[in-house]
């Protein structure tokens, strides 16, 4: 129908439709382009948030593993001085 | 310290076997606590040696762990008993002694009583006697007071040790439980933002969906302009004039929708993987936590309680037996080939077929004989570790890992 409603348009119509279309779909561009910057920015701050969260858990990584060493010496002391004294006593 | 020099052929080869284990376990043991090993006597080391071998084939990530079991161990507690048993047996023996003086002693005097009522000689002598067993029975005495406080101090050992070792595994759960909230806060946000990335990803491909439906609309109206462009006598090079900028528009439209998709993709995968990454990054410390605690509720050793010493030594005897004999089989012992069998038996019943496990290639990983006896009462933390341990190389997620395992420990050892 669109068609038969065309053929009756004079070029002069027709080529200022076919400008009125590119003008639309110019808008469209413009408007998808701001939509996408708005996208950006929010997946930015999306991943900006979840770097926040990796960093405080390889903070706590870090933290964990330093209790982790600590308590190791202090059990290879515990058993290193044990093994040291039974034999001591054993001596005797 | 180095044996090395000694020229008898046997001696160098016992040293070397003594060095080989000794870099063995300096590799084991931290930085910080080499100082204390290089002061150790070789008999201590080797004691040492025994109680920590086990960990050369634990992957670093539960060294930690595997050094509270050994710290938690019943050997230690056989050892200091055996300890404490010793000096008892020999306090008792020094009360005997002393018994036997104040027989003897009560004889003489019986036999000074007699002579004195029949008026008769040899009574000097008998004083003598006396006096010699009353020098006899001091010394005794001296010798029981110093084995008793080598007992005394013993046990003051061995309760500093427990002491300590409870105080790090006390400190060590308080210090996860403190630091793995957080933690577990910061992946449920991390999840969070992976949701709301998602919901970011549908509205914009709602967007693209919708613009391309108009640019599709668009495209057609053009090439009907077109024809009609055509059939009034435009020539093919005014229509690509009159549409060429409507055309680039169109191009760029789609190309752009197309660019925000692939973007989108991307970031969506690279957000995923630093999840995944995250959460295998920390789900060892969770599951740490967990091996801490159930080290800790495997408290076996008892202290200074009189009632309970005879019973302690009786174990420790039996400890003894069995170390000088591993084949020897307790009461509680069961083959590694046998546990795998069992434990596929178990995984069968509760339907977790997929955790089946090969005896052969669980043996070849963990490096343990299918003949290796396992003490279900003293040694199965050492085995369960092995068996997680296991699930991970493989890379079988294992979500109910602990509770599946103790239940079918608590089976097996009921089963006995």
């Amino acid at each position: 129908m669109a068609q038969n409603t065309q053929n009756n348009k004079d070029p002069k119509e027709l080529e200022k439709e076919l400008e009125e279309i590119t003008q639309k779909v110019k808008e469209m561009l413009v408007e998808d382009k701001k939509d996408t910057e708005k996208t950006v920015e929010e997946i930015k701050e999306i991943e900006q948030n979840i770097d926040k969260n990796i960093k405080k858990i390889d903070e706590i990584i870090t933290d964990l593993d330093e209790m982790d060493k600590k308590a190791e010496t202090e059990l290879d002391e515990l058993i290193l001085q044990s093994a040291e004294s039974l034999m001591e006593e054993g001596e005797e | 310290m180095s044996k090395v020099e000694k020229p008898e052929e046997n001696l160098n080869k016992q040293e070397g076997r003594r060095r080989a284990i000794e870099i063995n376990l300096l590799d084991v043991i931290t930085e910080d606590s080499k100082g204390l090993w290089e002061k150790m006597s070789d008999k201590g080391k080797k004691l040492a040696t025994n109680f920590l071998e086990s960990i050369y084939k634990m992957p670093g990530i539960n060294r930690v762990a595997a050094k509270m079991a050994i710290a938690f161990n019943q050997k230690w507690a056989d050892f200091y008993e055996k300890k404490a048993a010793k000096y008892k047996d020999r306090v008792e023996a020094r009360n005997q002694q002393i018994n036997a003086i104040e027989e003897a002693k009560k004889q003489i005097d019986e036999t000074i009583t007699y002579l004195k009522q029949e008026n008769m000689p040899g009574i000097t002598s008998l004083q003598l006697q006396l006096k010699k067993l009353d020098k006899e029975k001091e010394k005794i005495l001296d010798k029981k007071e110093k084995l008793e406080l080598k007992f005394q101090k013993n046990e003051k050992e061995r309760n500093l040790f427990v002491e300590k070792r409870n105080n790090i595994a006390e400190r060590l759960i308080g210090y996860y439980d403190e630091k793995l909230r957080p933690l577990e806060d910061c992946i449920n946000q991390i999840h969070s933002e992976k949701a709301e990335l998602d919901k970011l990803i549908n509205q914009t491909e709602a967007r693209h969906n919708e613009r391309l439906l108009f640019l599709e609309e668009q495209r057609r109206r053009k090439m009907a302009i077109e024809q009609q462009l055509r059939r009034v006598g435009y020539s093919d090079r005014k229509i690509r004039n009159v549409v060429k900028y409507l055309e680039k528009y169109l191009k760029d439209g789609y190309a752009q929708i197309e660019k925000e998709k692939e973007q989108l993709k991307k970031k969506s995968f690279e957000i995923e993987e630093k999840l995944v990454k995250v959460e295998m990054k920390a789900d060892p410390y969770k599951k740490k936590r967990e091996e801490f605690i159930r080290v800790r509720e495997r408290k076996q050793i008892e202290f200074t309680k009189e009632g309970k010493k005879e019973e302690k030594v009786e174990k420790s005897i039996d400890s003894e037996k069995t170390e000088e004999n591993p084949d020897v089989e307790k009461g509680f012992k069961l083959a590694v080939k046998e546990i795998i069998k069992q434990w596929n038996e178990y995984l069968e019943e509760n339907h977790l077929n997929k955790f089946l496990i090969e005896p052969d290639n669980f043996c070849k990983k963990v490096k343990v004989k299918e003949t290796t006896l396992v003490d279900v009462k003293d040694d199965i933390a050492k085995f369960k570790a092995d068996l997680e341990n296991y699930y991970q190389e493989i890379g079988q997620d294992f979500k109910n890992f602990s509770q599946e395992i103790d239940h079918f420990v608590e089976l097996i050892s009921k089963e006995k």
